[in-house]
C-alpha cells in the first residue's frame, strides 16, 4: 500500500474505506486507487505487484472528464457520483468503478465472478470515507 | 435480428424497473430506433458518442481490457444511464436513481436485458 501525505486529506479515513471496500469484495478486488483528478497523486492504492495503477488511473481519468464535458455540453445533467464500466468477454468480466467526491476520484476494478455487488462499490465515499 | 424479441425485452426492462425507468432506446449502427420507451434520441446520440469515445480509449490502452456489454453513469440529476452494447447495436436507458433498487437492477434486470438483447440480434 502507498500512502502520500497531503494537506486537507484525511488519509485514515480514506485507509479506513479501501478496507471497507476490500472487506466488501474480498478476493475479487484485483486494484484500487484514491486519486486526485487533477494532479493524479495517489492518495491510497492497492493491487498486485506490477501493475501500473498510475496508467490505469489516467486512463479511467480521461474517460470521466470525457463524460463529464459531454454530459454538459448536451444539458442533460453532470457526471455524478460514479461510472461503471464491464470490461473483458461476458465469461470472465471486470468491472470498472470510479466514484467521484470533489477533487478526487476512487478507481477500482473487481471481478464478479469472484465476489458479489456492495453498496461500497457504488458509493465508496460515504460516511468514514470522505476526504 | 429479431424485433419481436427486441419488444419482449423492452417489456421485461420496463417490468423489471417499474416507475423508475425514464426513457429507453434500442438504436441500430445507424443511430436509428428499433424499439423506444419514451423515446429520448439525445440521450441516445449522447451515449452513442460517450460509447466510441471509452472504447477507443480502452482500445488504445492497451494494458486494460476492451469494453464489455455495458456501462452506467450516475448523473447529478439523480438519473443513473445504463448503456448495453452489442456489435453495432446499442441500448440506451434512464432510470431514475431514487425509485429503483440497485440490486434488482444490477442481479435481475441488467443480465437478463443483456441476454435477450444478443439473442435477439443473433437471430435472423
Amino acid at each position: 500500500m502507498n500512502i502520500e501525505i497531503t494537506i486537507g486529506v484525511n488519509i485514515e479515513r480514506l485507509q479506513q474505506g479501501m478496507q471497507a471496500l476490500q472487506k466488501d469484495l474480498g478476493a475479487g478486488l484485483f486494484a484500487a486507487s484514491i486519486f486526485g483528478k487533477n494532479d493524479g497523486l495517489e492518495l491510497v492504492t492497492v493491487g498486485p505487484p506490477g501493475v501500473d495503477v498510475g496508467a490505469a488511473n489516467a486512463l479511467f481519468n480521461n474517460i470521466m472528464n470525457f463524460v463529464d464535458e459531454a454530459l454538459i455540453r448536451s444539458d442533460i445533467s453532470e457526471l455524478g457520483d460514479y461510472l461503471i464500466l464491464e470490461q473483458g468477454s461476458p465469461e470472465a468480466p471486470l468491472l470498472g468503478v470510479v466514484a467521484c467526491y470533489g477533487e478526487y476520484r476512487w478507481a477500482h476494478s473487481w471481478t464478479s465472478r469472484r465476489s458479489r455487488w456492495a453498496s461500497s462499490s457504488t458509493s465508496p465515499f460515504q460516511g468514514k470515507s470522505k476526504p | 435480428m429479431n424485433v419481436s424479441q427486441l419488444d419482449a425485452a423492452m417489456e421485461q426492462w420496463k417490468k423489471n424497473l417499474g416507475a423508475g425507468l425514464v426513457s429507453s432506446d434500442i438504436v441500430g449502427g445507424d443511430g436509428l430506433g428499433l424499439v423506444s420507451m419514451n423515446s429520448n434520441p439525445m440521450a441516445s446520440a449522447l451515449f452513442g458518442e460517450i460509447t466510441g469515445y471509452v472504447r477507443d480509449t480502452l482500445n488504445r490502452g492497451g494494458f486494460t481490457p476492451p469494453l464489455g456489454r455495458y456501462y452506467m453513469t450516475h448523473m447529478k440529476n439523480g438519473h443513473l444511464s445504463i448503456v448495453m452494447v452489442t456489435g453495432e447495436f446499442s441500448w440506451v436507458s434512464v432510470v431514475d436513481r431514487s425509485k429503483i433498487s440497485m440490486g434488482i437492477l444490477l442481479n435481475v434486470a441488467l443480465p437478463g436485458a443483456l441476454k435477450t438483447l444478443q439473442m435477439a440480434l443473433l437471430e435472423e
